[in-house]
């Protein structure tokens, strides 16, 4: 028969070896990167029926959360604000601006605004807003730096191990109750996170499940 | 010295009377066995082939249609109902899984035990097994609903920062039945690795013949290999043999670690392991009967001391799961438990009664033939015991799982289970599927283990002798372009003593090629002992401390040395769970997965350290150019080539040594 491959082909099962291994290596580098909450959730930026700006209105304006997404602290919901708040400033305040073309529609036709939801958690987890920004969580731990974004976006993988993340660790994130709402807080300078969390989470005994039951019920 | 051939003679003809009946009828050569086992792939396939194969491939479309049915409407469309929310589906699962248990225990336990009968049945049996164990493995895949989350059960760091429950039944059946496969994948495999060499040097076409050279990884029949490929293939076989134990307990601890009245007794594991040989074996005489029919030349290896081994096989293993069957009755009424009392009184009077009778009376009774002679080598006869065992088998099935499940502790509760048509094709599917690909492999790859069933013929009373040596064409001139030397000896013997001598002439790089391992070429050769061993131990080693990293990483609290990392920093690892009131590190609840574990990184490392110590895979050797050598050391040849970079290498002296020592067919091999 002779032989069925030439003398070069004895390098090529080193070759294939390596191939395979370097594409192993990229698959899993791969997946590892694109298919997790931190690649296919963060950053999502949908286009809203109106260019809202939370910059201009918190920082610029210095609005509270609370003054549109009225019922955080009471409610395990935390809405969006009907047309009625919007337009409790807007008749006065750029009435006639085309940008709220939308928004005076929804007005006069009594439909409400078609708002695109960023933040959305599967149908098999419970989450409740009162019960954590009553807790010290800022809406900036989640949420992020609301206060400078022109468009809203993504901002955390919403992952399972990220909420795991601070709720076996609270003492990492807690802030003090009454700045809770406000974005721009930063740490005094002088103090240290852990410290003040830990002392937090004894007075405030907050006591974040780790049962499978807390979210999924 | 006649009275030395006298008494050569006289061991000779003790040796006749004592001899056990040979394995390989009417003194078959070598060539013939490549010729017998080879035709069955290379020859255009017979009617009764296509036939079967189309009939078959019918009732396995049953699968895929049935599948894409269920999965689109929801598996509602299964008969399933409180209480019995496993039916005919994990009935399935383990009436296959453990028919591919017996392919196992054949190529390993016997091998192990140097059971040589089993060597015309191994290969048909390992296939056996991986159809078995495919068949069996569509029923949980399908069975947990959403199919698309499988990898749920895949221990991966993802952003759940949950691992798998590894001290659940359950998941070490995931493990088992994955080891399981992938291990008698390579099993097969190996054992296929020197027949696939077969196919290559008697293939015709080149893409054929390029094709199986990269399937055998190069093989060349080298007594150096030969001897890495022996330890590799016990070892192999040892560690298979702990996994086809293992993977038949672990399957009854699904059931067995319920508290559900019938299933929660210590006695299932054993009854399972006895039950999959039974059942195995049943099905390799349903397989291997009408293939000795279709094809009478195999019928000289597949002979009816074969038959009747595999028939009392089948005595023994039917009458120990009679044993069993008596014992569950005999601790039921003793363990005076009201509920275990009526779940055997309800097998035996219940409304599915006629499921316990078809069990005892084919898996039982049945049997008890096989105490005499003719049911035990009459094919036919065997083969409609076999196949009624393996309907008793799946009805004892029915009655563990289905029976006991309709009536539990709840009266209120109690619901009569009756299989829609969805259960029924997804059964007769896997039934088609089965065959189908059995078929399919009978014209792929050698179905018999030709290399294995040579050492087992009679040795020639007389060294064979080679073609006439008139045309034997004169050695071309050495030159310097030439790889060696080559010479083709008669007989495995004269190889062996030609070793010897070449050994103590002082050469050094030179190899003997022969189609079948040869006994006493180690001392020949002076080679040292094969590393292969001392590689599986340290694979298995290296399992087990991956598998117990593993565990305890993902089962244990968070040690204070990591306090400061968070979950998603340590992918999900250190989150402790409470699992059933167990210890965080329960060690009997992690055997199963850290067994699995164990043996399949021994078995793999077994296969690569088999194929790098052989210095495979090789595309181009040297050897190869010589084309008597290519053509016939896979089949009846053996050679010895002694290269030309030996320092006492040359032309002319190496050429008569080896012509002294009884060479034929001296060749100078170009380079």
């Amino acid at each position: 028969m002779a032989n069925l491959f030439g003398k070069a082909a004895n390098e090529l099962p080193r070759k294939i070896v390596v191939g395979i291994l370097i594409i192993a290596a990229l698959t899993v580098a791969g997946i590892a990167y694109y298919f997790t909450p931190k690649y296919t959730r963060v950053g999502y930026m949908p286009k809203q029926p109106i260019p809202f700006d939370h910059s201009l209105h918190v920082t610029g304006l210095g609005l509270d959360c609370r003054f549109c997404h009225s019922f955080v602290e009471k409610s395990g919901f935390s809405n969006v604000p009907t047309t009625q708040t919007c337009m409790s400033c807007h008749r006065m305040v750029k009435a006639d601006s085309p940008k709220l073309a939308a928004l005076r529609e929804s007005w006069e036709s009594g439909e409400p605004v078609r708002w695109t939801r960023v933040y959305q958690l599967p149908d098999y987890v419970y989450f409740d807003h009162s019960a954590h920004v009553n807790r010290g969580v800022s809406c900036f731990s989640c949420h992020g730096e609301v206060n400078q974004m022109k468009t809203i976006y993504h901002k955390t993988p919403l992952s399972m191990s990220w909420c795991l993340d601070c709720h076996r660790n609270p003492e990492y994130f807690v802030r003090p109750q009454e700045k809770v709402f406000d974005l721009g807080w930063q740490l005094p300078s002088g103090q240290s996170q852990v410290e003040m969390g830990k002392h937090l989470v004894e007075q405030e005994k907050i006591q974040p499940s780790d049962n499978c039951s807390a979210c999924h019920r | 010295m006649p009275r030395v051939e006298n008494a050569v003679d006289r061991a000779e003809s003790g040796r006749e009377l004592l001899a056990r009946p040979a394995l390989v009828l009417n003194e078959r050569e070598a060539s013939w066995v490549n010729d017998a086992v080879c035709s069955v792939v290379e020859k255009p396939a017979p009617l009764w082939w296509w036939l079967a194969v189309v009939a078959f491939g019918v009732l396995a479309g049953a699968v895929p249609l049935v599948v894409v049915y269920f999965i689109s409407t929801g598996l509602g469309v299964w008969g399933l109902q409180s209480p019995v929310f496993w039916g005919v589906a994990i009935l399935n699962f383990v009436f296959w899984i453990e028919i591919g248990h017996a392919g196992t225990l054949i190529s390993a336990i016997l091998l192990f035990t140097r059971q040589r009968w089993r060597n015309s049945v191994n290969r048909a049996a390992e296939a056996m097994t991986i159809f078995a164990v495919l068949c069996a493995a569509v029923f949980p895949l399908f069975h947990i609903g959403r199919q698309w989350m499988f990898w749920y059960m895949v221990p991966v760091p993802e952003s759940y920062a949950v691992w798998q429950n590894f001290r659940a039944p359950l998941l070490w059946d995931e493990f088992a039945v994955g080891t399981y496969f992938t291990v008698s994948c390579l099993f097969w495999y190996f054992g296929l690795l020197p027949d696939i060499a077969s196919l290559r040097d008697r293939a015709t076409k080149l893409w054929k013949k390029r094709l199986y050279h990269v399937l055998c990884w190069g093989w060349t029949g080298s007594l150096r290999a030969w001897r890495h490929y022996e330890a590799g293939y016990l070892c192999i076989a040892g560690v298979v043999s702990v996994l086809v134990i293992s993977v038949a307990s672990v399957v009854s601890t699904d059931f067995a670690t319920t508290v559900l009245p019938g299933w929660h007794t210590t006695i299932f594991p054993p009854d399972f392991i006895t039950g999959a040989i039974f059942s195995g074996f049943a099905m390799i005489v349903t397989l291997m009967v009408p293939l000795r029919a279709a094809y009478p030349r195999l019928k000289d290896m597949i002979t009816e001391k074969h038959l009747d081994n595999m028939a009392k096989v089948l005595l023994a293993t039917g009458s120990l799961v009679g044993y069993s069957y008596l014992i569950e009755l005999f601790m039921a009424w003793y363990g005076a438990n009201p509920y275990e009392r009526y779940t055997f009184w309800n097998r035996i009077t219940g409304p599915d009664c006629a499921t316990y009778f078809f069990m005892f009376g084919f898996n039982v009774l049945l049997p008890q033939i096989f105490w005499f002679r003719l049911p035990r080598i009459h094919p036919w006869i065997l083969w409609t015991a076999s196949v009624l065992i393996n309907v008793g088998m799946w009805f004892e099935r029915y009655s563990i799982i289905v029976v006991s499940l309709e009536r539990d502790f709840l009266p209120s509760s109690w619901r009569h289970y009756l299989p829609t048509w969805v259960d029924w094709g997804l059964f007769f599917g896997s039934v088609g599927l089965f065959f189908f690909l059995f078929l399919l492999f009978l014209r792929v790859l050698p179905a018999i283990s030709i290399a294995e069933i040579k050492t087992l013929l009679a040795k020639p009373r007389r060294p064979r002798e080679p073609e006439a040596p008139f045309d034997e064409p004169e050695p071309l001139l050495p030159s310097r372009e030439i790889y060696g030397l080559g010479a083709e000896f008669s007989s495995e013997e004269d190889l062996r003593r030609a070793s010897e001598e070449t050994r103590k002439k002082g050469y050094v790089w030179w190899d003997a090629y022969a189609p079948h391992p040869i006994h006493g070429m180690e001392q020949a050769m002076r080679l040292p002992k094969s590393r292969v061993s001392f590689f599986v131990l340290m694979g298995g080693l290296l399992g087990l401390l991956i598998g117990i990293a593993m565990v305890t990483a993902t089962s244990v609290p968070r040690p204070e040395l990591l306090r400061s990392l968070t979950t998603g920093q340590l992918q999900g690892l250190f989150y402790a769970t409470v699992v059933q009131g167990k210890p965080y590190f329960s060690l009997p609840a992690f055997v199963p997965v850290l067994l699995e574990l164990t043996i399949l990184f021994a078995a793999f490392s077994g296969f690569l350290a088999v194929v790098l110590l052989s210095r495979l895979p090789r595309p181009h050797h040297p050897v190869w150019n010589w084309g008597e050598l290519s053509r016939r050391a896979t089949d009846d040849g053996f050679f010895l080539v002694i290269e030309a970079r030996d320092p006492a290498f040359s032309p002319a002296e190496s050429r008569e040594f080896l012509e002294r020592l009884g060479g034929r067919r001296l060749t100078y091999i170009p380079r």
